[in-house]
């Protein structure tokens, strides 16, 4: 009796010092996290950007170059601001709008994109509002419109593919003005958004099964470390009725991610003519993470080429390239708008 | 009335019937297992349960698909099961939601702005074992499958915000319960999956949504499947009380943990802390002659 009561406490006591057993396993089964410091976190970013950014091909940068002229400014104990400074330095190397670094209280986007955006812009917000939108504009989901040119053109103005642009709010706008000869899409300065809106836009474009692109993600840490390719062709029209008439898509170099992405597909439909200037490019898709001081960061893992195979990532030229002329601007006019009304005009 | 059986020599099950002060009749059926009334006998009793649950604990993951940094916070688990005890028999089917509030273990400001949601299914049979020990009152051993899915849901990773872990494998189990009266009993026990087929994220850990793909396609053809020995580890223990209507209340510690195991940006680890409080119900009991 005795001995049974010894070995129930025995058990007793075995059961509870197991509790202490999975603190103990979860230690050696889980080991701690990378060290928080200023180094790790500099070395920890450059290799995931050298093993998963998919870009390096198109970009001119020189990665090792830039970890061998960088690091040495890095070192434990450095205020976060010096180390946000020299992090940013390093990204900005890539010219590249998918990358960013957030930190406690600052944000890092690329330099070079925000310089093209806002230096080489092809659009005048001002000329657009007063004289080809004019007061009486419509709007319908994100797109604003109205005809213009005598009402022989129908202008559709998207500023966002973040807005809302469904295939059958591109119907109700072309049904509202079925006398027109053409349509002019303006994308320029839109900053991207959503791609499901491309689509939807698309599948009002007539559909002959053409090529639009090819998309390969990343795949391994080398640089040219690629998954198969993967051919993306036009969407069906379904049961809608495709625009036949000139479609003449205007962009400039605020056109980004989506906006790209959009201008390159379009390049593929027979009736539709890019004008304007180059886009900015930001075909790949971006993915995020965190780094061993707890910032955060994005970079594009993915590469699109086109149907001929040249990889526009930074930035998808136009058919007819029309720079916006300040003369015209300060008169009124939006050289870009009239070259297109012109173009579809003379292609009866 | 007071019906007796005496099944064994150390089973009891009774049936007691009266009628209260108010004329409405109750009946009340009791059952005493004490002693090796579940290894040999021909006959036992059949009780079917239902586990209805639930858990506050703590938990941590690190992807490193996305960080080199672990995420932790408080989490809330739903529990539910359906129990069969059939004398020496004992057959498990599990399954279990949690769902955590995360924070970056960096540099934590209670930010919560990553969600782990978590689900386990589990089966599992288990028999009463000739006790190699001297300790525990009664000791099983058994097999079963269990299904480990997580999803982690960062708001700051943009396309990357979302990672699903598949696990699936076998799982070995050794369970002991000691009697401390004839209502209380102390349990412990652990599984293992020695091994299981895993789906995680590829190398670019997001589906590539240009491909124009349909959603199932775009959702799991960049998921990669592996295979990885020791996969899963959980150990358990609790206290056990057992009502006069022959219900029961569990109240345990579980520690549950996943690992994918691997390096680079496939390794995935799991870890859960709950306190559990799960009331059995007993639906139907069989009494069963096995000759």
């Amino acid at each position: 009796m005795k001995n049974k009561r010894t070995n129930r406490l025995f058990g007793i006591l075995l059961l509870l010092l197991s509790t202490l057993l999975p603190c103990g396993c979860e230690k050696l089964l889980m080991d701690d996290d990378i060290e928080s410091t200023a180094t790790t976190t500099f070395d920890y970013l450059w290799r995931q950007v050298d093993e998963r950014y998919a870009l390096f091909d198109v970009k001119t940068v020189d990665w090792q170059q830039m970890y061998d002229s960088l690091r040495p400014q890095v070192y434990d104990g450095m205020s976060g601001d010096s180390l946000f400074a020299v992090l940013r330095k390093l990204l900005n190397s890539l010219d590249d709008g998918h990358v960013n670094l957030w930190g406690n209280s600052d944000v890092a986007s690329s330099e070079a994109i925000f310089l093209q955006r806002y230096g080489n812009g092809n659009f005048d917000v001002n000329t657009v509002a007063l004289n080809y939108l004019r007061p009486d504009y419509h709007t319908t989901g994100g797109m604003a419109y109205n005809s213009i040119a005598d009402g022989t053109v129908l202008y559709i103005r998207y500023a966002s593919f973040m807005n809302s642009a469904q295939t059958s709010q591109l119907e109700t706008i072309l049904k509202r003005y079925p006398e027109v000869e053409g349509i002019i899409f303006d994308i320029r300065q839109n900053g991207g958004g959503q791609i499901q809106n491309e689509w939807n836009l698309m599948a009002l474009l007539p559909d002959g099964g053409q090529l639009l692109y090819t998309t390969q993600m990343k795949a391994g840490p080398h640089h040219n470390d690629y998954s198969d390719p993967v051919a993306v062709f036009a969407p069906s029209n379904g049961n809608h009725t495709p625009i036949t008439k000139p479609f003449i898509l205007l962009t400039d170099r605020g056109c980004y991610s989506a906006a790209s992405s959009f201008a390159l597909c379009l390049k593929n439909y027979p009736n539709v003519i890019v004008m304007g200037d180059t886009t900015a490019g930001g075909l790949s898709i971006p993915t995020g993470g965190a780094l061993p001081n707890g910032w955060y960061y994005r970079f594009g893992v993915s590469r699109t080429l086109a149907s001929d195979g040249t990889n526009y990532e930074n930035g998808v030229p136009p058919d007819q390239v029309v720079l916006l002329d300040p003369i015209a601007v300060a008169n009124g006019h939006d050289n870009i708008i009239d070259s297109a009304c012109h173009l579809i005009i003379n292609s009866k | 009335m007071l019906i007796i059986f005496l099944v064994s020599n150390h089973i009891v099950v009774g049936q007691n019937k009266e009628t209260d002060s108010t004329g409405n009749n109750r009946s009340e059926t009791a059952w005493l297992p004490c002693g090796n009334a579940f290894i040999g006998e021909s006959n036992s009793l059949h009780i079917t349960s239902l586990r209805l649950g639930g858990a506050i604990g703590y938990g941590r993951f690190r992807d490193r698909g996305t960080a080199p940094i672990s995420f932790q916070g408080p989490a809330l688990t739903a529990a539910a099961g359906l129990w069969n005890d059939r004398g020496r028999w004992m057959l498990h089917l599990d399954a279990l939601t949690s769902v955590g509030f995360y924070e970056n273990a960096v540099a934590p400001r209670f930010n919560f702005s990553t969600f782990d949601i978590s689900s386990t299914l589990r089966f599992k049979a288990l028999r009463r074992i000739a006790n190699p020990f001297c300790f525990p009152d009664k000791l099983w051993a058994g097999v079963g499958a269990c299904n480990f899915l997580d999803v982690t849901v960062n708001t700051n990773y943009e396309n990357a915000s979302t990672g699903i872990s598949e696990f699936f494998g076998p799982e070995l189990y050794l369970y002991g319960e000691y009697e401390i009266d004839n209502s209380w009993f102390l349990f412990g026990g652990c599984s293992v999956m020695p091994v299981a087929a895993m789906l995680r994220p590829g190398y670019a850990y997001i589906d590539n949504y240009t491909a124009s793909q349909p959603v199932h396609s775009a959702l799991f053809d960049g998921y990669e499947w592996n295979a990885k020995f020791f996969a899963g580890l959980s150990i358990e223990i609790g206290v056990r009380y057992e009502m006069k209507n022959k219900n029961q209340l569990h109240l345990s510690y579980r520690w549950d943990y996943h690992s994918s195991g691997g390096k680079g940006h496939w390794r995935f680890d799991h870890a859960m802390h709950g306190i559990y409080l799960d009331l059995i119900v007993h639906l139907r009991n069989r009494f069963v002659n096995e000759k």
